[in-house]
């Protein structure tokens, strides 16, 4: 039975990456619209580039295109895929402290982002770009092991045991940790109202 | 409970994952404590701004960037195929994983027959390889014993003159007492 468009959506990640182990090319095509948008804002939390982080997620798709055959209904495909985008995303880093370059976020013109329907006043955007930015430093100045599930749960809100797998801690572990990143992170933003 | 308790379940209670009479304790906790009501209120209103952090999106060319890329694997034959595997590894990796295994075996065989010589072995190999070549010659195996068989006789006799030998020697020699 032919794979129309319609009803690719219909699928499960894990039964889309088994059709692609199959040899369906399209699934895989779906994958990528799933995930694209997802890893691109995970990343960027780790590297701060945006173009660096649009990179590793090419490395990343690029990477479960030849892989493909390595995933096993172990553990769910998310897992799986973000656990490759951090490890790509770890050596960047790296490579990034080896040279000692400092990278600026760079907005390319060609970059679309989701914008509210209702327009804000310029007074209330200016207000929020401000939070963002604070929030931002003040995740990255967590703990690497704090800034890690603080943007696994509440940025891209995966579940507790979907972090236990990425991460490879134990779930009561990343509970406590989830707790105290919170806390810490409350203890950053105390000047924010 | 105390202040270290109420910090544990703040998470807890956020996700909704505390059981209902850990929920009254916390929330009986919070109205004696006001600074740690305010706390919880903080941390929800956090999670709500990270939750509105903009999200950004790829370029509009990044699957056809992704295409390229994948089309210049698909077209280099050095990458290799993702679909040999065996059992799970790569064929260099199953090749060490194998090398490593036959080393185990015979490191192992070596510990438990420490007293097994391989030089004898190989001596006794070649002495049956001997063996195996003399019968294969013309002399046929009668021949082979019957000359065997002299070889004793002439022996036997020579034994025989020297048990006379003896006997006359004996009548020869005296012992003195001393």
């Amino acid at each position: 039975m032919p794979l129309d468009k319609k009803s690719e959506f219909i699928f499960t990640d894990e039964e889309l990456i088994s059709r692609f182990q199959n040899g369906d090319e399209r699934a895989y095509v779906e994958l990528v619209n799933r995930y694209k948008d997802r890893l691109l804002n995970f990343v960027f939390q780790f590297l701060g580039d945006i173009e660096q982080a649009e990179d590793v997620v090419q490395d990343t798709m690029l990477r479960l295109y030849e892989k493909k055959h390595y995933y096993k209904e172990i553990a769910k495909f998310s897992t799986w895929i973000y656990t490759i985008a951090r490890n790509l995303a770890n050596t960047e880093l790296r490579k990034r402290k080896r040279r000692k370059t400092t990278y600026l976020s760079q907005l390319s013109k060609e970059r679309q982002f989701e914008i509210p329907a209702i327009q804000e006043d310029v007074d209330q955007s200016l207000q929020n770009e401000f939070i963002n930015d604070r929030i931002q430093s003040a995740i990255n100045n967590l703990p690497e092991h704090f800034k890690v599930v603080i943007i696994l749960r509440d940025i891209q809100e995966l579940s507790y045991e979907e972090i236990s797998n990425i991460v490879e801690v134990p779930l009561g572990t990343i509970k406590s940790r989830i707790n105290r990143a919170r806390i810490q992170l409350q203890a950053e933003l105390l000047d924010l109202k | 409970m105390n202040r270290y308790q109420f910090e544990d379940l703040i998470s807890s209670y956020i996700d909704n994952e505390i059981t209902l009479s850990k929920r009254k304790e916390f929330e009986r906790y919070m109205k004696d404590n006001p600074d740690s009501e305010k706390l919880v209120s903080a941390i929800k209103g956090n999670i709500v701004k990270l939750n509105q952090i903009p999200r950004f999106k790829v370029k509009s060319s990044f699957n056809d960037t992704l295409k390229s890329k994948i089309d210049d694997f698909n077209s280099n034959p050095k990458l290799g195929n993702a679909n040999n595997l065996i059992f799970g590894f790569s064929p260099l990796n199953a090749s060490f994983l194998f090398g490593l295994f036959i080393a185990f075996i015979f490191i192992s065989f070596q510990l438990i027959n420490p007293n097994f010589d391989y030089q004898q072995t190989s001596e006794s190999q070649l002495v049956n390889n001997g063996l195996s070549n003399d019968i294969n010659t013309s002399r046929n195996l009668n021949e082979v014993i019957d000359s065997d068989l002299a070889d004793v006789k002439e022996d036997t006799s020579k034994s025989e003159i020297n048990k006379q030998d003896r006997k006359d020697l004996t009548n020869k020699i005296q012992f003195v007492n001393d």
